[in-house]
């Protein structure tokens, strides 16, 4: 009897959860779960580094040899995920990120005295592209 | 109302669609990780793109070093092996171990993974409540299988929500047209080749829309079952040939439609 009750209160806490989840939607402006593809706009965006050297010289970081994995079936790499990077709510978190690349260019040669982290947005109906210039670290 | 309630959750089932599932997820975790043993140093090491869980933050617990992460996940394919074929002599007790590891891993990954990662984890724990410790041939109380099925249907109702009332473009179709035009999300096999016009990815907006509800809820009754089964296969493939989302989510979700299959039918005097 006791082991009844108690599966009952786990299918209850089951059940209050998922409840509690419609009501934090409904009444608290809380986001409901499995939001997967419940929103997109027209735009691709695709992070890019650059190195520029003490002459101003501008150099490519290549961010997929850096980051080897790719997600799924897709070709995003865990920048491309990195909140910092999309917000602008850490920047501490964002710079010691462009830091790093820099650290990887001059440990490859690459000429480096600033680093420049930009998003490539591409428009997937018109093709248009624009470059958006959002941090720039000195090393 | 009462007998409802009991009828619901406690007639006695047939174990042996548990079994297909606990080796299902099991063989699809190890499909999960498999292809990130290359890159654990990179999911895992202490790089400045790391987001772990919340709780994890919120603990403040330290990146491990990369052996012990090597340990754990050699640890957890030998246990996923063993798990599958019944457990052993401590199935429960196996689960458990299982249970930890997934959690550091998937917690410290929780960061870039997606739908379909978080959903493997509710259901592992979920799973510790079905019976799978019994023989595949004996009758045990639906309660535990009952959970699962209830937390796969609900991400299909919940997905119809967050797409209609918070999400955006999916009555108009654009959200859709976007995806599959764009070469990070679509662009994939189907969708390369054929361009299809914002009036018809319309439509297949509100197929997609109409076919997650009716999954959701005509799994549940006998009479719509198997025509909800395919609805569910049609849907998975229609995604997987025009959008770039992981095989993994597929396959997860269609692992669950063997848990809807009754036979032999319940025993009603249980």
């Amino acid at each position: 009897m006791a082991r009844r009750w108690l599966v009952q209160l786990v299918i209850l806490g089951f059940l209050a959860v998922q409840g509690g989840l419609v009501v934090r939607a409904a009444f608290f402006g809380g986001k409901l779960p499995w939001r997967m593809f419940s929103g997109r706009t027209n735009a691709d965006r695709y992070l890019m580094a650059v190195a520029i050297g003490p002459t101003g010289q501008r150099t490519s970081i290549p961010l997929e040899r850096i980051f080897r994995y790719a997600r799924g079936s897709t070709d995003l790499r865990l920048p491309d995920n990195f909140r910092p990077l999309t917000d602008d709510t850490d920047r501490e978190a964002r710079d010691r990120f462009a830091r790093f690349l820099g650290e990887w260019a001059r440990g490859h040669d690459i000429p480096v005295a600033s680093v420049e982290l930009v998003w490539v947005v591409v428009d997937v109906d018109t093709l248009r592209v624009r470059a958006r210039s959002f941090v720039t670290v000195t090393m | 109302m009462r007998s409802g309630w009991a009828r619901f959750w406690f007639i006695a089932e047939p174990v042996w669609p548990i079994w297909f599932y606990r080796a299902g997820l099991c063989a699809w975790t190890a499909a999960f990780f498999l292809p990130r043993v290359p890159y654990l140093d990179e999911l895992y090491g202490a790089w400045p793109v790391h987001q772990p869980a919340q709780p994890f933050a919120w603990l403040g617990l330290p990146v491990l070093p990369l052996v012990v992460v090597q340990l754990m996940v050699g640890a957890l394919l030998v246990l996923l092996g063993l798990f599958a074929v019944g457990g052993g002599r401590h199935p429960r007790v196996v689960h458990a171990i299982i249970l930890v590891l997934l959690g550091y891993l998937f917690g410290y990954d929780m960061g870039p993974l997606r739908g379909y990662g978080k959903l493997a984890a509710v259901q592992w724990g979920l799973l510790f409540f079905a019976p799978y410790d019994r023989r595949p041939d004996e009758r045990a109380p639906r309660w535990g299988k009952r959970l699962l099925m209830l937390q796969f249907t609900s991400v299909y109702v919940f997905t119809v929500f967050a797409k209609t009332i918070q999400g955006q473009g999916w009555t108009d179709g654009k959200t859709l047209y976007y995806s599959m035009l764009s070469p990070q999300y679509g662009q994939h096999l189907l969708s390369r080749w054929v361009t299809f016009d914002l009036t018809m990815v319309k439509v297949m907006a509100w197929l997609v829309l109409a076919g997650e509800l009716f999954v959701g809820f005509g799994l549940w009754v006998g009479r719509t079952r198997k025509l909800a089964m395919l609805a569910c296969v049609g849907l998975h493939l229609g995604m997987a040939l025009t959008l770039r989302v992981s095989l993994l989510f597929h396959a997860l979700m269609l692992l669950h439609l063997v848990l809807f299959v009754s036979w032999p039918e319940p025993d009603r005097r249980a």
